[in-house]
Parts: structure tokens; sequence; C-alpha cells
């Protein structure tokens, strides 16, 4: 069913070169701006499979915003036990400034991003869930824009759930959360890599795209400088990392941010998404908890499974993980984008001993996984149709109704076998369709 | 019991005239479990609206901007409370009291020296018995170990930098000690606010001991008593500054702080009046 489109992959990939669809990357210190390859055969969800993982990430996303709502507020859970309190305020990105806000209808986490990957087994495995600012829809929005217009047809036989109104889902995230006044997306600037997307994001959804110079805070209320009156901004949706979001109250020495942008979320009249300090669940470490907060939260037995994860803070998983590291996945809790993930086999025998030792020094610092087997999906590359690990980054959005968005972000590994999709690790990404029978 | 009262007063002054200047201060006392706050308030030169707010580890805190350019910024705080330091109620400690932070990370001197003071006071994580005891020690090995000399470090200096250096003020002491007892897994905060006799502002240490919070001041080597009147509290300096700002301009920025804390109440009165006529008049004239 994507025969056609495939023989159009060159001028897709051209035409998103032209629309600057990059994203940058750290290599040896350097910052450089790469393009993002696209592969035009899509990931393909039936219309069953799609419900099913449907309702598993509405149900994980919302036990998360309970945990948020919950640990920066009663902390009933550490209280209970059912996340020990040491591991939950160890976490790097638990911000005690949080503490005691609620923010607007109680929603932390209003635009999730799940990483997932569908076994070999048949079941999805939820990798990763990214709270903080999870980034990569625009790609199959403009990729499938792009792929309607050079192949029509296909999308007009294909019976194919619309993806177009993300924007419009965004505005009403934003809308059911805002305190009076506009909607801005907030962007460390043009020379952020991922610039692109916030300008994009900001006319799909009708918000103002401002830099943190033009917005300043007065009598606990947020302005948007405007070339002739200041405007009240009700909801921000900020692109901006959470220590850099407020001088006077995160990192001083940042030079950008908005002074007391804290102060006017603290005071009910901006809403913030995400919440400032949503890394608190985000983290690696309590990753390994979220099927107990659905028990703990929803009372609910968990759709989606984690993939067989290791604390070596317990004892016995320390255990364990020393017996079998070479079988496992460790991964640094404070790393992210695919850095900080060793896998046990590919280390030399003295390597392996050394991570050994510094996860007996640093328990609280990692995590083990088993390798789960995750299908591979058709790729052309290279004019040929090979297999290539792909995983799937959902957006769940919490509004007045938490709802999955019918898409998401495929990403391929680039080379045969391995297992590393991450785009900053040199891979690429698909489009994903939803069929809706 | 005793009722205290202060003023406070602090002055900038920028080499260029600045703009949209945001703010944060800290200056007002915080009422507990050993201070009740009778009287407060905070004026600023130029006279600008203030909002008062309770930031996330339950100061007051008092934020502004002042968009005009302006060459300096004054601000004043004046205040009553009382204060009863025995008379702490049981209130748990936050977990966060527990976490190193990058000001009070323990070097392995620091953790050495923290496990030779419980060793030798027979203390144990188990039974906390005796955790006052032990924060008296090692609230004395901190104190026997500096010297104090202004200027020797900033404020962003560490505290294993700071003993490691041997040299301080009173945010290193509070530091090292912070350090010390976390290394052992007792919880222990950061206080900023004023002492009698001391000409600015001061800060030192409170130390959970398995029931309640209770202050030590490493810098004089002694418990915390009705000299002191408390403004803030969190994990190290990061979380209680005094004041923080923020401005546009190429200026360099000088301060000016003084502060008075004592029991005449009617001195302190006077000085709000008079300022608080000042400013009005100031205001006027604009």
């Amino acid at each position: 069913m994507y025969t056609r489109l495939v023989s159009h992959t060159d001028k897709i990939n051209q035409q998103l070169a032209r629309y600057g669809v990059k994203f940058g990357i750290y290599k040896g210190g350097v910052f450089e701006e790469r393009l993002f390859p696209f592969d035009a055969v899509p990931r393909i969800i039936e219309a069953d499979r799609w419900q099913h993982l449907e309702r598993g990430l509405i149900q994980r996303v919302d036990a998360l915003n309970a945990y948020l709502r919950d640990l920066y507020n009663e902390a009933q859970i550490t209280r209970d036990g059912v996340v020990p309190e040491h591991f939950a305020y160890a976490s790097s990105g638990y911000l005690p400034q949080c503490e005691n806000t609620m923010p607007p209808e109680g929603i932390y986490s209003h635009i999730s991003g799940i990483d997932l990957v569908e076994g070999n087994d048949g079941e999805w495995y939820v990798l990763e869930d990214n709270l903080r600012i999870p980034s990569g829809a625009s790609y199959p929005l403009i990729a499938r824009n792009l792929c309607r217009r050079c192949d029509a047809d296909t999308f007009r036989e294909v019976p194919l759930v619309d993806n177009r109104d993300y924007g419009s889902r965004l505005k009403g995230v934003m809308d059911n959360v805002n305190r009076g006044g506009i909607n801005v997306v907030l962007t460390p600037g043009r020379y952020n890599a991922a610039y692109f997307e916030h300008s994009y994001l900001a006319e799909k959804m009708g918000a103002v795209l401002a830099e943190p110079s033009e917005l300043f805070v007065e009598d606990e209320v947020l302005y948007y400088r405007d070339s002739t009156r200041n405007a009240r901004v009700g909801a921000v949706y900020r692109r901006l990392s959470d220590e850099y979001l407020d001088p006077l109250c995160f990192l001083p020495e940042s030079l950008i941010g908005v002074p007391n942008l804290m102060c006017a979320y603290r005071a009910g009249n901006v809403a913030i998404i995400n919440a400032p300090g949503n890394g608190a669940a985000d983290d690696k470490g309590i990753y390994y908890f979220v099927p107990q907060m659905v028990e703990y939260y929803l009372g609910e037995k968990p759709i989606l499974r984690n993939a067989p994860t290791y604390l070596p803070y317990y004892p016995d998983d320390l255990a364990y993980v020393m017996e079998n590291a070479e079988n496992l996945v460790i991964k640094d809790v404070a790393e992210a984008g695919g850095y900080g993930v060793v896998f046990g086999c590919e280390l030399e025998p003295e390597k392996l001993a050394e991570l050994k030792d510094l996860v007996r020094a640093e328990p609280r610092r990692f995590i083990a996984q088993e390798v789960i087997d995750f299908k591979c999906l058709p790729t052309w590359i290279n004019h040929e149709m090979v297999p290539r690990k792909a995983d799937l980054r959902a957006f769940v959005l919490s509004g007045e109704k938490t709802t999955v968005w019918p898409s998401g972000l495929t990403r391929y590994a680039r080379q045969e076998g391995s297992s590393v999709v991450n785009s900053s690790q040199g891979g690429g990404f698909k489009d994903t369709w939803v069929l809706s029978r | 019991m005793r009722m205290l009262s202060y003023v406070f007063e602090t002055s900038l002054a920028f080499s260029e005239p600045v703009t949209d200047h945001s703010f944060v201060l800290r200056c007002l006392p915080k009422s507990t479990n050993t201070q009740k706050v009778m009287e407060s308030q905070v004026f600023t030169r130029p006279r600008i609206p203030l909002s008062e707010q309770i930031d996330g580890f339950g100061n007051r805190i008092v934020v502004g901007y002042c968009p005009s350019a302006h060459e300096s910024f004054d601000f004043y705080a004046t205040g009553l409370a009382m204060v009863e330091p025995d008379d702490a109620g049981p209130t748990p400690a936050h977990p966060m009291f527990l976490q190193a932070t990058k000001l009070t990370m323990p070097s392995d001197a620091l953790r050495a020296l923290a496990k030779e003071e419980a060793q030798a006071a027979g203390w144990s994580a188990k039974g906390s018995a005796n955790t006052w005891a032990l924060a008296q020690c090692l609230c004395t090995r901190v104190f026997d170990s500096f010297e104090y000399a202004p200027g020797a470090t900033d404020t962003t200096t560490t505290a294993a930098e700071a003993y490691e250096a041997g040299r301080g003020v009173c945010q290193d002491y509070a530091h090292v000690l912070i350090a010390l007892c976390r290394a052992l897994g007792i919880p222990a905060r950061y206080v900023t606010g004023l002492m009698v006799g001391e000409g600015a502002t001061h800060a030192w240490v409170e130390v959970h001991d398995g029931e309640r919070w209770r202050g030590l001041d490493p810098t004089h080597n002694c418990v915390v008593d009705d000299r002191y009147m408390l403004f803030a509290t969190g994990r190290d300096f990061e979380d209680c500054p005094i004041e923080r700002g923020m401005f546009r301009g190429n200026a360099e920025q000088t301060q000016k702080v003084s502060a008075s804390l004592g029991d005449d109440a009617p001195a302190v009165n006077a000085t709000t009046a008079h300022l608080a006529k000042a400013v009005a008049a100031e205001a006027k004239a604009k």
C-alpha cells in the first residue's frame, strides 16, 4: 500500500531539507545540525492494536500525573513506601522549588512523549517516559503533509486516521489550563536546534512565538511585550528546560529565562506547559516504579509493560546485575538521548569490570534492563528494502481528558541489528499510520 | 520568650542606568514553631508595587519589577517577632534536607571527619537518641577547623573547598556543618536571618534531631537562642539568598547592606515611620 510513496523518498527528503527539518547534536563537544533522514515506508498500526495501545498510554500518563501531583504535595506514595523516599528525592529532576505549588487543573505533564518498542512476542514495551519537553511531533506531521502532496491517491485509498489536528489538540490542551490571556510558545531562540519545531507548532496552534526577552513578569502576571501594547499571557508552552526557565528561582547564572516567571506561576496567573519539576517522574530510575504507580493511584492493572528492569539500589537486583551484566543493557539515569546506554555484551571484559565497579559504588545512578528483542520494520535504504529496528514515540496529551495523538514518531536504527534508534546516534524516522479499520 | 525588632537595609548602586529590574527578597521573618511574627513591612526606593508570596521552601518572598531606568535601588525592611527557641514542637524533616547539593557535597575529608565524630560520640544511624549531642560535637569541630576570614571565599565556594582552605564566613561554616550532618544521614538545613550584635545578615544551620529542628550556629559555636531572628531556610545558600535580582544594562553593581536586631521596638517604629514618610514624600514629588 505504500509502494508508490517509496518512489518519492528522495524528493520528500529534499523538501524536508529545504524546510529546515533538522536536529542538533553534540559531537566531541561541538554542536552540529543534521538532517533527519526520512524513510517513506511507514509503521502501520492496525485499529484494534492501536486501541489497546491508546488505553495503555492514557492509563500510564494519568498515573504519572498523579505521581507528580502527590510527590510535590502530600507525598503519600513515599510515606507508604511504594517508591522509596530516598529514591524519589535523589532524582536530579526533582526540584524542591516546586514544592507546594499546584499547577492549574492539577496537570503536570500536558504533553508526554512515551517511547515504546514492539517485541517479537507481539507485546508493546515502554522504554522511557519523557515528561519534560518531549520533541519530535513536527517531524511526522510535516512528513505526512509532504507525502500527501507527492502521492494523494495513496492517502485516499488507505483507511488512515487523520493526524493533521495535532495543532488544534495542542491548542485545546493550552486553553484548558489558560489562566486568562494569550497562548505563547517560548523558544530559546532561532539558534536552538529545535527552532523549526517551535515555530511550526506555534503556527499550527495559533499561538505567539516568543523569545525570553519578549516576556516579563509584573505584579505576578506574565506579559508579552508587543510592539503596540503588552499582552497578558495565560499559558506558556515553553521549550526551555527547567533550570533555565527563571534565573531568580533556578540557575542564577542563566542569562536566558524570564525573571520571576515562577512567581506568576505560583500565584496561579499562568500555566506552564509542561510544569517545572516533571523530571522527578521521567527519571530512568523512577521508570521502574510506574507499573506500581498505576496500581497505587488508579487501582488498575497496568496495560503496558515495562522492559524487565533491575534497580541496583536493591541488593537482590544488584547481585543479579553483577552476575548477568554481559546480558543486560545498563543505563545511567542522569543521561538522555541515547547517551549513557551500554550493552554489557558489547564491552571488553576489563571495561565491563570497570562498569560493574561503578554500579556497585553508585547504585542509585544506574538501572539495568533485559535486552528486548524488538521488531524490525521494512526500511528503504540505498534502493533496497532492509529490516531495521525501530521504536515509537507516542504523544499523549492531557487536557480536559487524556488523549493520544493517532500518529507518532517512529525512529529506526541506522545500522542493521543495532537497537539504538536515537536521532542523536544517526538514525532516521518514519511516519506512523494508524488504520481506522 | 523575647520580643525582637529589626531594621534591614540594602542599597544597590549601578554605574550606568539600568532598566527591567526584577528581584526577589527574603528579608521578612518567617513564622515558625520558635518564632511568631507580630509585624513586618518592606519598602523600596524608587517605590514600586510589591507582591508577597511563599516559595517552595515555605519562606516569605517579596517580588517586584522596576521597568524604568534607575541608577540606584534601595530595600528597607522592618519588623517585630516573638522568639522562643525552646518551644519547638515536633515536625518531620522533609527528605530534601538529606540530599547533598552542589554547595554541600561532602569530600572524602568531610566524610572521614563525620565518621570519626560519629564513632567518638558512639552514634549510630539506627538509634538516633544522641543525634543532638553529635550535632553539637560536629558544630564545635567546624568552629575549631575554621578561621573567620571575610573575602577568603565567595558565594559559589563549596563546603569541600572552604573546609580545605580552613577559612571563610558564616555561609561556609554553615555549608560544612550541613555537609557533615547529611553525610551521616542526619537532615540539616541552611538558615538565613539576623543575630543581635551583627551589623549584617547572618547564616546558621538547623539540624533535625529525629523529632524537631534545632538551631546551631557554627560561626559562634553555640546553640541558637533568643538572639536570632529567622528569615528563610533551604538546602543551602542558593535556596535562600536575601536579595537576588536581574536587570538590563551594562552596569557594574555595588551593594551596601546594613542590619540591626535588638529589643528596642520604639527605635524600629521610629525608623519605620521616618522611612515611610521619606518614601511617601518622594513618591509625591514625582
